[in-house]
C-alpha cells in the first residue's frame, strides 16, 4: 500500500493545541481524494501531549496517524529528522506543531510538488509576530540568501513540501532545519516558495525562541563550507592559504627594504611576520590535503546527494508530447 | 516482581586477582536474594593470567559465569562495552573487581532500578576524599559540565537494558556513564550506600588524564552534533582581539608615526590571527565529517513508534 502524502509535525509541550491541530489536518486532507498519514513527533513534552496523541483515532477513513516519541527534548531539527525517517509517503510536508501554520495550505504545496518541483517552502509574508522577531529574522533570511545562493525568503517557516526521495538523503542534524532549501541545492532542487497564511499563536508561550545571531553566523559558515566542500573539495582552504602565503611575500619585501635601508629599523618585526603567515599558509595547505582524505573516504555519503542532482535530460518528439498532454487530461493528479 | 527475570553482571578485571572466587561468590550471594537469573559476565582487560586462571577454576568447578579476555588492556570502558554486547539480562549491574561497597546494598540498588534507568552508588563514607572533604574529580566535573553526580568514580552502576544497548564507550568514558545517558535522555538516580574501603583505589591514573578526560567528555556531550559551534566560537573569538590588536597598531603607527619597532605585540596579535584561522579551518574539517557521518550516527534517539 503506497501512502501518496505525509504530514509531519512536531511537538513540544502542546497538550492545549494538539486534537485541534489533528482534526484540522484530517480535515483537510479528507477533502483530498489520497491515501495520507500524520506523523506527529512528540519532542520529549513533560505535559500530556503524548498520551492525547495516542488517544487520537489511528485511523479515520484514509488518513492514518502515526506517532513518534522521544524519550527527552531534542529540538525540532531532531524531531523533523525522525518525522521525515518514519514517514512512508511520496511527498512529505513539515509544519509547526502549535497551530501557527494553516493546513489550509496543504493542498498549495501539494500542486506545486505535482508542478514538478522538490521543494516547496512557505513565505509568511504577514508574520503575527513581534518585530524583534521578525527583525532578526529578516537578517538572517538576507545572509543565508547571500552566503547559500538559495535566496529563500523565509527560511524559518516550517511548512514546506518535500518529494521524499529528495529530503530523505538530505542530512539534518543540530540545527540544520533552516538550512533545509540551501541543503537541498546540493541535490539540485527545484526549489518554489509559495506564500502563507500566518496564525499568532492561540496557546503557550513560543517555545522556539529566536537564537543567538552567533549561531546562525556560525552555522551559516558552516554550511557555506558544506556547499563547497561538495562542489570543490579544496576550494576555501587555497584561498586562504594563498593570500596567507602572499602575505608572507610582502612581509619578507618589507623586511628586506628595511634591512637594507639606512636605518635598519623593523627588519626583525617583518621577518617575523613573514615567517607567521607563512607557517600558516603551509599549515592549511596540509589541512587542505586532509580535507582531500576525509572527502575521499567519505565520498560515498555524498553519493546519495549527488545521484538525486544528476537527472536525465529528456528531450520530447512531438508525438510525445502530444500523447503525455492527452494522458495528463484523463488522469487528474498523479 | 515477575519471573524469570535475568540481571546481567558486568565486571570488568583490571588487576591480577587471584582471589577472584571469594569476590564471585559474595556478590553472588549478596544478588541472588533479589529473584533474578543472575548472568556473571567477566571481561578480562588485558594480560592478567592469575585472574583468568581463577576464573577458568572457578567455572571448571560448575560456577556458571562468562569469561571474555581482551588480548590487550584497552580499558574499563571498553571492557564494559564488550560485556554489554555479551549481556542478556533485562537489568544490567557493573561492577568492580575491588568489592567498593558493602554487600548488603547490592540487592537495594538493583530494587531501585525499577525506578529509574541508570541507579548510581554514592559511596557514604565517600572514598578518596581530599582533605578538603570535597572530592577534586567530581567538583571539577561539576565545574566543567555542570554535573550533580558526587560520585562518578564508583563502579557500581545498575543500569536498564536499553542504556547498555544505546551507549558506547570508550577509553575512559566510564566515568561519565551517568552523564552521557542524561544526555540521551535516561533518568538517573543517585543511591547512598554503606562504602567498603578498599585502600587499593583513590587515586586511579595520573590528573592529567582525567583533565583531559573532562575535556574530552564536555566536547562530545555538549558539541559533537556541532562541532563548529564550538570551534567556530573560540576561534572567532582569537582571531577577533588578534584583529582588533593589529588594527589598533596599524592605527597608531599610521597616525601617531609611533614605530612599529617599539611594539613587539603586533606579532603577538598576528599569532591571534593565525591561531583563530587555524582553530576555525579545524571546526570546519570536523563539521565536513559530522555532516558525511549523519546518516550512521543519529542525534536523536525514538523511544517508540505508535501506529
Amino acid at each position: 500500500m503506497t501512502v501518496d502524502l505525509s504530514v509531519i509535525c512536531p511537538l513540544y509541550n502542546e497538550e492545549e493545541s494538539v486534537a485541534l491541530l489533528y482534526e484540522s489536518i484530517r480535515d483537510v486532507l479528507l477533502t483530498l481524494d489520497l491515501r495520507s498519514e500524520i506523523v506527529f513527533v512528540d519532542d520529549g513534552s513533560s505535559d500530556r501531549t503524548f498520551e492525547l496523541a495516542s488517544s487520537l483515532p489511528r485511523q479515520a477513513d484514509n488518513v492514518h496517524l502515526r506517532i513518534v516519541k522521544f524519550r527527552r527534548n531534542y529540538g525540532q531539527t531532531a524531531a523533523m529528522a525522525a518525522g521525515i525517517e518514519c514517514a512512508v509517503g511520496r511527498v512529505l510536508i513539515t509544519m509547526d506543531g502549535d497551530l501557527q501554520n494553516d493546513p489550509g495550505d496543504i493542498p498549495l504545496f501539494l500542486a506545486e510538488i505535482e508542478r514538478g518541483h522538490d521543494l516547496v517552502v512557505g513565505w509568511r509574508h504577514k508574520r503575527q509576530d513581534h518585530w524583534s522577531r521578525v527583525l532578526p529574522s529578516k537578517v538572517a533570511n538576507w545572509l543565508i540568501g547571500k552566503v547559500t545562493g538559495v535566496p529563500v525568503k523565509d527560511n524559518g517557516c516550517s511548512l514546506k513540501a518535500y518529494r521524499a526521495d529528495l529530503i530523505k538523503e538530505i542530512p539534518l542534524y543540530s540545527e540544520m532545519h533552516r538550512f533545509i532549501p540551501a541543503m537541498s541545492s546540493l541535490a539540485g532542487a527545484k526549489i518554489s516558495e509559495i506564500k502563507v497564511r500566518h496564525h499568532a499563536r492561540r496557546f503557550g508561550s513560543s517555545k522556539y525562541g529566536f537564537s543567538r545571531i552567533y549561531k546562525v553566523f556560525l552555522d551559516l559558515l558552516a554550511i557555506g563550507t558544506l556547499l563547497a566542500f561538495n562542489k570543490r573539495p579544496s576550494f576555501w582552504l587555497g584561498a586562504v592559504a594563498a593570500s596567507s602565503l602572499l602575505l608572507s611575500m610582502i612581509c619578507l619585501v618589507l623586511a628586506a627594504f628595511d634591512a637594507l635601508g639606512p636605518e635598519g629599523s623593523s627588519g626583525i618585526l617583518f621577518g617575523g611576520l613573514s615567517a607567521l603567515f607563512g607557517s600558516l599558509g603551509i599549515f592549511l595547505i596540509f589541512l587542505g590535503l586532509l580535507t582531500q582524505l576525509i572527502y575521499t573516504t567519505t565520498i560515498r555519503h555524498f553519493d546519495p546527494v549527488r545521484r538525486l542532482a544528476a537527472r536525465p535530460v529528456i528531450v520530447d518528439s512531438p508525438d510525445d508530447i502530444a500523447a503525455r498532454s492527452s494522458l495528463s487530461q484523463t488522469k487528474g493528479m498523479a | 516482581m515477575t519471573t524469570h527475570r535475568t540481571l546481567s553482571i558486568v565486571v570488568p578485571v583490571q588487576h591480577e586477582r587471584p582471589d577472584i572466587a571469594d569476590l564471585h561468590s559474595s556478590y553472588k550471594k549478596a544478588l541472588e536474594p533479589t529473584g533474578y537469573t543472575l548472568q556473571f559476565i567477566y571481561v578480562v582487560d588485558g594480560q592478567h593470567a592469575e585472574s583468568l586462571e581463577a576464573l577458568r577454576q572457578l567455572k571448571r568447578g560448575g560456577e556458571s559465569l562468562e569469561i571474555l579476555a581482551h588480548s590487550q588492556s584497552f580499558g574499563e570502558a571498553t571492557a564494559l562495552s564488550t560485556g554489554f554486547r555479551y549481556a542478556r539480562g533485562d537489568l544490567v549491574m557493573t561492577l568492580a573487581d575491588v568489592p567498593q561497597v558493602q554487600d548488603y546494598e547490592l540487592a537495594k540498588l538493583v530494587e531501585k532500578a525499577a525506578d529509574s534507568d541508570v541507579v548510581l552508588a554514592r559511596r557514604n563514607p565517600p572514598d578518596g576524599v581530599a582533605p578538603g572533604g570535597q572530592r577534586k574529580f567530581e567538583y571539577f566535573v561539576r565545574l566543567v559540565l555542570g554535573s550533580e553526580f558526587s560520585d562518578l568514580r564508583c563502579a557500581v552502576r545498575v543500569l536498564s537494558r536499553s542504556v547498555a544497548e544505546e551507549i558506547t564507550l570508550y577509553g575512559n568514558q566510564h566515568h561519565f556513564l551517568p552523564l552521557i545517558a542524561q544526555t540521551h535522555g535516561f533518568t538517573v538516580e543517585q543511591v547512598d550506600v554503606d562504602a567498603l574501603r578498599s585502600g587499593r583505589r583513590g587515586s586511579s591514573g595520573p590528573k592529567l588524564n582525567l583533565v583531559l578526560d573532562v575535556i574530552t567528555a564536555y566536547f562530545l556531550i555538549r558539541f559533537v552534533r556541532k562541532p563548529f559551534r564550538f570551534f567556530g566560537g573560540f576561534g572567532f573569538a582569537i582571531l577577533a582581539l588578534g584583529g582588533l590588536i593589529t588594527a589598533y597598531l596599524v592605527f597608531v603607527r599610521l597616525v601617531f608615526d609611533v614605530p612599529l619597532i617599539d611594539r613587539p605585540a603586533l606579532i603577538l596579535s598576528s599569532l591571534m590571527v593565525v591561531l583563530g584561522i587555524q582553530i576555525i579551518s579545524v571546526g570546519l574539517i570536523g563539521e565536513i565529517i559530522t555532516f558525511a557521518f549523519t546518516k550512521e550516527h543519529k542525534d536523536y534517539k525514538i523511544e517508540r513508534i505508535v501506529e
